[in-house]
């Protein structure tokens, strides 16, 4: 009888012993978000005259160190292209994240939003369904003086809806203060 | 036989059967003076013991309720011929006199002549809590009708709980405006230790394992820890089957919003080997549920999985009782989708809309985000059994704890369909022993002293929102209680002392002069009791406690994606104190029951998310930044229920809550009080109420108010609306040949289809609360002796 008990007593206990999982996750991944975006770099061709590239950019992401950002300077009366790229610059080199998103075109949408006295953004390329994408774009100069433009990177937006941009999860969204000379 | 018992029963309510033994304490003389014992224990006709079974004397004003055991014992009797008086709720009174000439224990056996419990709740009596608690039993029906929605929601019917939501599928208690860490949550007695700071963290307990959920404030609460702010919830499988034989229960349930359905299942059993008893369950619940669909449309990715596993063994042999208890408890849950937003951009946008971007569709399939939660708990607990000095109690206890949390989250690309790899991962291990001695000093005097440790172990091994810790704290306590048979008055005291070391592991190196935090502090209660006559009684309750800030209130730093925020931890924190003050009131007359509670507590270093003027900026956009601050609060409320049965056929409850928080130094109001809410029920049962197998109809009136005390400038949105809104319940019981009690159970909750939303609910940005939900539950208990 006592050994009745005593066995009922040890399935029990390593039964218990058993599902106790405790075991400790090895694999050092302690962030998984191993692909972000700390630079956001908008890139200004007139229609003569050299190019000019702009950063935005926060290598440590939320917190930390504030983000380092330059102002666009562009001249009145000018036609601009526009070309917009996005880096991770947190590895060393710094990883061009914009082919990713040419990739995964109909997933994403740039935005751009203006204030100020800088005019629209006429976003002139296409993602795979024919739908505007936003990697690239004009933009025409009148008068000088001074705002901003908002870029905005929309993930999985609904591109048919009346306001794509606001809708989808925003990836990136930054404001680059502006003056027109 | 040197007692002789004179049978007599009035009613004819109890079927009782008295077996008599005379030989309560061996070696006893006889006694010529008033110093006599009788221990009454009182049991089902299955031999479980039946605890509130009031038990008095014809004539005297002694008497009390049977515990937990079942038992109450009085003391210093006469030699005299005694008329003991027996009564249940909801069981009517009978009687039956004895002559008592020496040391005597009653067996009494009572069968069930009406419904087990009263309505809505039940002011206990019991020798382990005493009445000098305030204590707030769930019934057991009110148990078993809500079940199937999770514990929170079960206990949501009580007058002063209300619920802390994330969407539909995760809730937290709120006991007097507190949650999370401020609310303690014991499982057989034993702390529940998960994640429970995170306010969509939802407690990790299968309801279907318990009988007994209570909650419980005051003196005799401080045995289970000092830093229970806002209360303390006790949740208790029921007592091991003590005669030989099987017995069981099956749950099946199925519910039309979501297409829910549950199933659980126990079996209980008692064999003796040779002159050992041992007595055994083994429980299990599955939970399978899709999309939930408010009036207008389907909330997507909300569906439900639930595999939860429990067993129970246990002995007793003289006086030791010693129990292996194991519980596990895992579940899936999918978060809405259109909840999980990038930037404050996405919020504005998501709560202009207000409500999700597509109608959506029915599924089962759970995607990201998700949260999967795994607890598992191991006690061993040892009751020895002093005779007439009490108890005392050794618990031993492992608990283990791992949420994954799966973010929808990636700058580019599609989601990894796989869930290996979690966005955060915490697992937390705690090791506890506590030991309680029960002592009866005398007739008048009873008490507890005890002390209890705790180690425990947190690693986030993906995610970096709080940091690893381990944690040791100590804990010391001495309650008394003075009770006079004779007195109007029962007084309660209770002073403990706690300790606590936490260690940071793997600190931002700027912090590294916080990596060593050592806390300690008292806390104390001091409750009476007062008799106004037989029918009613008011308790004063006063008490002090604190609680140590948490890691994640000092250290936590990151983006919140539920709520587009940006939160930090502040490691200059102090320990936060409570000064708790309530008076409750309750009185039993004739056909009206009422009872009330007012309380006011003044909370000193209240830890608070503050919001910052700044936002932080970043790549996503502008956070709205909050950082965890302390003020000192006031929180003060109301709540209580009245109940006139007009008679055989008909009840009628009436229950009101309401709260009001505000934060002193800064002289506004608190974020997330629960909103002004009354509820009629109206039950009529369709034979007489006290038949074992009644069957009734209730109707659910409930209002909750617009909440207009909220804080200036705090919140994304306004509050919501008011909302009424009806539910109705059936129940019934079938008996047949080899089922002889089947209770079905069909509810239509939110009868009318009404659009709502709450306001503690954190999606109420997103989505309306869910719409008309039929439920339709069996339960199929049967036995083998």
């Amino acid at each position: 009888m006592k050994n009745q008990i005593f066995s009922i007593y040890l399935i029990f206990t390593y039964l218990t012993i058993f599902t106790l999982s405790c075991e400790k996750d090895t694999t050092a991944d302690p962030d998984n978000e191993s692909e972000l975006i700390t630079t956001v770099s908008i890139t200004f061709t007139p229609s003569t005259g050299a190019a000019k590239s702009f950063k935005w950019t926060d290598k440590d992401g939320a917190g930390g160190l504030a983000p380092v950002i330059e102002s666009i300077v562009l001249a009145s009366n000018t036609s601009y292209i526009i070309s917009t790229t996005f880096l991770d610059e947190s590895k060393s080199p710094a990883e061009n994240i914009t082919a990713e998103i040419q990739g995964e075109s109909d997933e994403h949408l740039i935005c751009y939003a203006v204030s100020g006295s800088v005019p629209a953004v006429q976003v002139t390329d296409q993602d795979k369904k024919k739908n505007p994408l936003g990697l690239a774009g004009t933009l025409k100069t009148t008068t000088a003086g001074n705002g901003s433009i908002k870029v905005s990177l929309k993930h999985m937006p609904d591109k048919k809806a009346s306001t794509p941009c606001s809708t989808g999860e925003t990836d990136v969204e930054v404001t680059f203060p502006v003056t027109i000379n | 036989m040197n007692v002789s018992g004179i049978l007599s029963f009035k009613y004819g309510c109890f079927l009782g059967i008295m077996l008599l033994f005379s030989n309560y304490l061996a070696g006893q003389e006889f006694h010529t003076s008033c110093s006599l014992n009788v221990k009454v224990a009182v049991v089902d006709p299955q031999g479980k013991p039946l605890a509130y079974v009031n038990v008095g004397v014809l004539g005297q004003s002694i008497g009390g309720s049977t515990n937990e055991e079942g038992i109450l014992i009085f003391k210093n009797l006469c030699k005299d011929n005694y008329a003991f008086q027996f009564s249940r709720i909801g069981w009517g009174q009978d009687e039956i006199t004895f002559l008592i000439e020496k040391d005597t224990s009653i067996l009494m056996v009572l069968r069930e002549s009406g419904i087990m419990l009263d309505k809505i709740t039940v002011l206990g009596y019991g020798d382990k809590i005493g009445k000098t608690t305030i204590k707030e039993v769930l019934d057991l029906e009110a148990l078993r009708s809500t079940m199937g929605f999770g514990l929170a929601e079960s206990l949501k019917q009580l007058p002063g709980v209300q619920t802390l939501n994330t969407g539909a599928s995760i809730s937290k208690p709120i006991i007097q405006g507190l949650h999370s860490n401020r609310v303690l949550i014991l499982q057989n007695g034993v702390r529940q230790e998960g994640q429970q700071w995170g306010s969509e963290h939802a407690p990790e307990i299968d309801p279907f394992l318990s009988t007994k959920i209570q909650v419980i404030k005051g003196a005799g609460s401080i045995r289970y820890g000092g830093d229970a702010l806002g209360g303390i919830i006790l949740v208790e499988p029921p007592p091991l089957r003590r005669e030989k034989g099987i017995d069981g229960e099956l749950h099946l349930q199925g519910m039309s919003n979501g297409k829910l359905g549950i199933l659980s299942g126990q079996i209980n059993g008692n064999h003796s080997f040779g002159n050992l008893p041992v007595s055994g369950r083994i429980q299990g619940t599955l939970k399978n549920g899709g999309n939930l669909h408010t009036p207008d449309y389907f909330m997507n990715n909300t569906g439900v999985r639930e595999e939860n596993f429990s067993w129970m063994l246990g002995t007793e042999k003289n006086n030791l009782n010693s129990t292996f208890f194991y519980s596990r408890y895992f579940s899936i849950l999918g978060i809405l989708r259109d909840a999980h937003i990038g930037n404050l951009t996405d919020l504005t946008n998501a709560i202009e809309r207000g409500r999700p971007l597509s109608d959506g569709a029915f599924s089962r399939e759970i995607g990201r985000p998700q949260q999967q939660i795994l607890h598992e708990f191991f006690q061993w607990k040892n009751i020895i059994d002093l005779q007439h000095d009490g108890h005392l109690e050794i618990n031993l206890s492992r608990q283990f704890n791992r949420r994954k949390e799966f973010d929808a989250h990636r700058n580019f690309g599609t989601l990894p369909t796989s869930l290996e790899n979690p966005n955060i991962l915490f697992e937390i291990t705690t090791y506890r022993g506590e030991v309680d001695l029960e002592h009866n000093w005398n007739a008048n005097f009873h008490g507890h002293i005890g002390l209890a440790a705790m180690q425990q172990v947190n690693t986030t091994d993906r995610g970096s929102l709080i940091p690893d810790y381990s944690q040791w704290t100590g804990g010391v306590y001495y309650t008394l209680k003075y009770k006079k048979p004779t007195s109007l008055w029962e007084i309660e005291g209770g002073i403990r002392y706690d300790m606590n070391r936490l260690r940071i592991d793997d600190l931002n190196p700027k912090l590294q002069d916080f990596k060593q935090n050592q806390f300690q502090g008292f806390s104390g209660t001091l409750s009476s009791v007062f008799h106004l006559s037989t029918s009613g009684f008011l308790v004063f309750q006063t008490g002090s406690s604190w609680r140590t800030p948490h890691v994640s209130e000092l250290f936590s730093e990151g983006v919140h994606h539920g709520s587009a925020s940006y939160e930090k931890g502040n490691p200059y924190l102090e320990p936060e104190r409570a000064f708790n003050n309530s008076i409750h009131f309750e009185w039993k007359e004739g056909k009206f029951k009422v009872q009330s509670t007012a309380y006011y507590n003044w909370i000193n270093k209240y830890i608070f998310l503050s919001p910052q003027r700044e936002a932080v900026l970043s790549i996503r956009g502008a956070f709205p930044a909050f950082n965890y601050n302390q003020s000192n609060v006031s929180i003060a409320g109301l709540d209580g229920n009245m109940t006139y049965s007009l008679n055989n056929h008909w009840d009628f409850t009436f229950q009101a809550a309401m709260v009001k928080g505000r934060n002193v130094t800064e002289n506004d109001f608190l974020i997330y009080m629960p909103t002004n809410k009354v509820q009629l029920f109206s039950t009529y049962y369709l034979n007489a109420k006290e038949n074992a197998t009644h069957s009734f109809i209730r109707t659910q009136l409930t209002h909750v108010a617009k909440q207009g005390r909220v804080p200036a400038d705090f919140d994304y949105a306004l509050p919501p609306d008011g909302y009424f809104r009806v539910d109705i319940e059936f129940l019934t019981h079938i008996e047949n040949k080899f089922f002889p009690n089947i209770e079905l159970g069909i509810a239509l909750n939110n009868a009318t289809n009404t659009r709502y939303r709450e306001y503690l609910n954190r999606f109420r940005y997103f989505i309306q609360e869910p719409g008309r939900n039929l439920v339709v539950r069996l339960r199929i208990p049967f036995g083998h002796s």
